[in-house]
């Protein structure tokens, strides 16, 4: 049995191991070829694992044997539209300003309920409403609203407003992000003087500090109710 | 980028090692077994009785050498692709104890076709492709 742990961690290593060099890729956003290879690979991975005639190797060399075909179909991919398309097919219109393209869905095997599910997920509920409707290569549908419907936007309605950057994380759950303090140009004293402010009594006690580019704090102690302020840097 | 290129050069490097490995080990290994029982095959083909010192010395050496030759290959092959070379080489000894010669020289026979068959069946052909 001992046996079996040990295989299980070796393989559940070398698996981590092949999807970090796979990429980060969530299932909904995989190409045909990378779905498939994630099925094999979890198929794969089990057969060493519990079969104890089964050497560990016959296990470990496919899954590395598809992680080079999978890097191999990558690189012609980028390299060959030809190849690429071949692979992994190519968008499809779906809808488009004459309304539902019957042809396209017959081509790509989804109904008019798929449709309108896509379509609800961004948001919009009647065909009318759809300029275009393309179905991406990946399975997802990216759906463009007529100008009526589309949402208004800053640029619409000609406002000037300052771009924002993304709040950086000082403190997560008690623990302090060091390499994120050059980012904001802050020093430990200054997270101090933060949670001073804040009455936290120590870092432990912090869920989250968060502060953004106009110096905004956004902190909150464990089982208290989170408090925003302007910071003063030093 | 450039990280994820030397991974991959080493994934390249770990696969062809592991098939030179291979192809070259259960040759050495299953070679070995093959020459030693051809060894006893020409030891025996003369003799009436088989219950010797120095046959049952001769099959305790193949059954040594299978041992930690198995042990190896373990390593590589699906251990009941081998479990049947094995069991033969331990049958050996007991048509030695029986002096069962019929039994002896079968169980000879069997021991080189299943190295012969191993052979085949790890080797690259259409036929294990397909």
């Amino acid at each position: 049995m001992l046996t079996i742990i040990l295989r299980a961690i070796i393989v559940y290593f070398i698996v981590l191991m092949v999807f970090r060099l796979m990429g980060k890729r969530q299932i909904g956003q995989m190409q045909p070829f990378e779905l498939v290879l994630t099925l094999i690979i979890a198929d794969l991975a089990t057969i060493p694992m519990a079969e104890m005639s089964v050497p560990l190797l016959h296990g470990i060399v496919p899954l590395f044997t598809l992680v080079i075909a999978h890097y191999a179909i990558t690189i012609i991919s980028k390299k060959s539209i030809k190849f690429n398309r071949l692979i992994s097919g190519k968008p499809i219109i779906v809808i488009n300003p004459n309304g539902v393209d019957y042809e396209a869905l017959r081509e790509l095997n989804v109904s008019i309920d798929d449709i309108f599910g896509s379509i609800r997920t961004q948001g919009y509920f009647k065909l009318e409403q759809i300029q275009y409707a393309i179905m991406e290569t990946n399975g997802t549908m990216t759906v463009m609203p007529k100008a009526d419907y589309s949402p208004v936007t800053n640029a619409n309605l000609k406002l000037k407003v300052d771009d924002e950057s993304i709040p950086i994380t000082l403190v997560s759950e008690g623990s302090l992000m060091k390499e994120n303090l050059s980012l904001a140009k802050v020093d430990k004293n200054f997270i101090q003087s933060v949670l001073k402010k804040a009455k936290i009594s120590s870092l432990k006690n912090c869920v989250v500090l968060t502060i953004d580019s106009n110096n905004m704090i956004y902190v909150q102690e464990k089982g208290k109710k989170f408090q925003t302020f302007e910071a003063e840097k030093c | 980028m450039l990280k994820k290129y030397i991974y991959l050069l080493i994934i390249i490097l770990f696969l062809v090692g592991v098939c030179i490995w291979e192809d070259l080990s259960v040759n050495i290994y299953l070679q070995q077994i093959d020459d030693a029982v051809a060894e006893i095959q020409a030891l025996v083909a003369d003799k009436d009785a088989i219950n010797s010192y120095d046959i049952l010395m001769t099959v305790e050496n193949l059954e040594e050498m299978w041992m930690k030759n198995e042990n190896n290959l373990c390593i590589l092959v699906n251990h009941k692709d081998i479990e049947d070379i094995g069991m033969e080489i331990a049958r050996l000894k007991s048509t030695i104890a029986t002096n069962q010669i019929e039994d002896f020289n079968a169980s000879l026979s069997l021991v080189r076709f299943f190295t012969e068959t191993y052979h085949h069946v790890m080797g690259t052909s259409i036929q294990n492709l397909l």
